[in-house]
């Protein structure tokens, strides 16, 4: 056991730093009063307020790189339904509803970021 | 290089692109996520040949296995080219220092091949929002590359190489 203590060491710092970064992450999650805002490479092609909408998924197709992607968004949440890209990694993310996640379609260079419509009590204008 | 030599790297070559290519068959239940394991053949090559000749391997893999797959030159083969390099740099590095076993060095290069195709993703996007995935990224990298140390490690201990090819 001796032999692999510097590598026991290197597991456990990954797995905890890993750990505390996802904790922090989760912490600061919003899950209300959501706003899609999807970009292509840094510019924004479409903005969906997910809070306005019902339980009824409403499509929605934007365009990529490679060609059409098609979005399927309902009250707080927004999945890639079908991407032109060779993965479909970005599809079988399924449906994300928090700030703290995103999609990414790389190929397409298309990804989805949720933001909350929440205003911050503690600001100091 | 003698041709003994050249006729072990081809073989050492060969095998890695076929495990490049069947990984992609094996199913991980987690979308995008693969095993790495043509990481296994650069590590062998990393303890048991010369810079030189452990480098060509990764190269000439990541070239090849490109054309097979016909993406070369595209977004996921720069990628994948950039994984490579940085995954290399560092795990020669740490094979080099021994402050590591195969295991821990496993794990460093599948984190860095990571790493390395995050900095393209970043590059490409103009955005660090890929950044997201570092975390999870680095716990399951943790497990493959334990998989594959433990490969590599029992490779070595039982000198493989020189069993098969220099007897």
């Amino acid at each position: 056991m001796k032999k692999y203590r510097n590598d026991i060491i290197l597991i456990v710092s990954i797995l905890i730093i890993s750990l505390i970064v996802l904790l922090v992450i989760n912490l600061n999650k919003k899950n209300d009063n959501l706003k899609a805002i999807i970009y292509y490479k840094d510019e924004i092609v479409l903005t969906i307020d997910l809070s306005t909408l019902g339980e009824n998924e409403k499509e929605y197709i934007i365009n990529g790189d490679l060609g059409i992607i098609k979005l399927g968004a309902k009250y707080n949440s927004i999945r890639v339904i079908e991407s032109t890209c060779l993965n479909h990694t970005c599809e079988h993310q399924n449906y994300i509803s928090n700030t703290a996640s995103v999609i990414v379609c790389l190929p397409n260079l298309i990804y989805i970021k949720l933001v909350s419509n929440n205003i911050d009590l503690d600001v100091v204008i | 290089m003698s041709i003994k030599k050249i006729c072990i790297i081809s073989s050492l070559l060969a095998i890695a692109i076929v495990l490049n290519i069947i990984e992609s068959s094996i199913p991980m239940f987690i979308p995008g996520v693969k095993l790495g394991l043509a990481n296994i053949v650069v590590l062998i090559m990393l303890y048991e040949f010369n810079l030189k000749e452990a480098f060509l391997v990764m190269i000439l893999r990541i070239i090849l296995v490109g054309l097979l797959r016909g993406n070369i030159f595209q977004l996921q083969w720069f990628m994948s080219l950039s994984g490579g390099i940085l995954s290399f740099i560092i795990m020669l590095l740490f094979s080099k220092i021994k402050f590591f076993s195969p295991i821990g060095v496993s794990i460093l290069g599948a984190i860095f091949h990571c790493i390395g195709q995050i900095i393209i993703a970043i590059i490409m996007l103009s955005t660090a929002v890929v950044i997201y995935y570092l975390p999870f990224i680095a716990i399951l990298s943790t497990l493959t590359g334990i998989l594959n140390g433990i490969i590599v490690k029992t490779y070595l201990k039982h000198s493989i190489t020189k069993k098969i090819f220099i007897k």
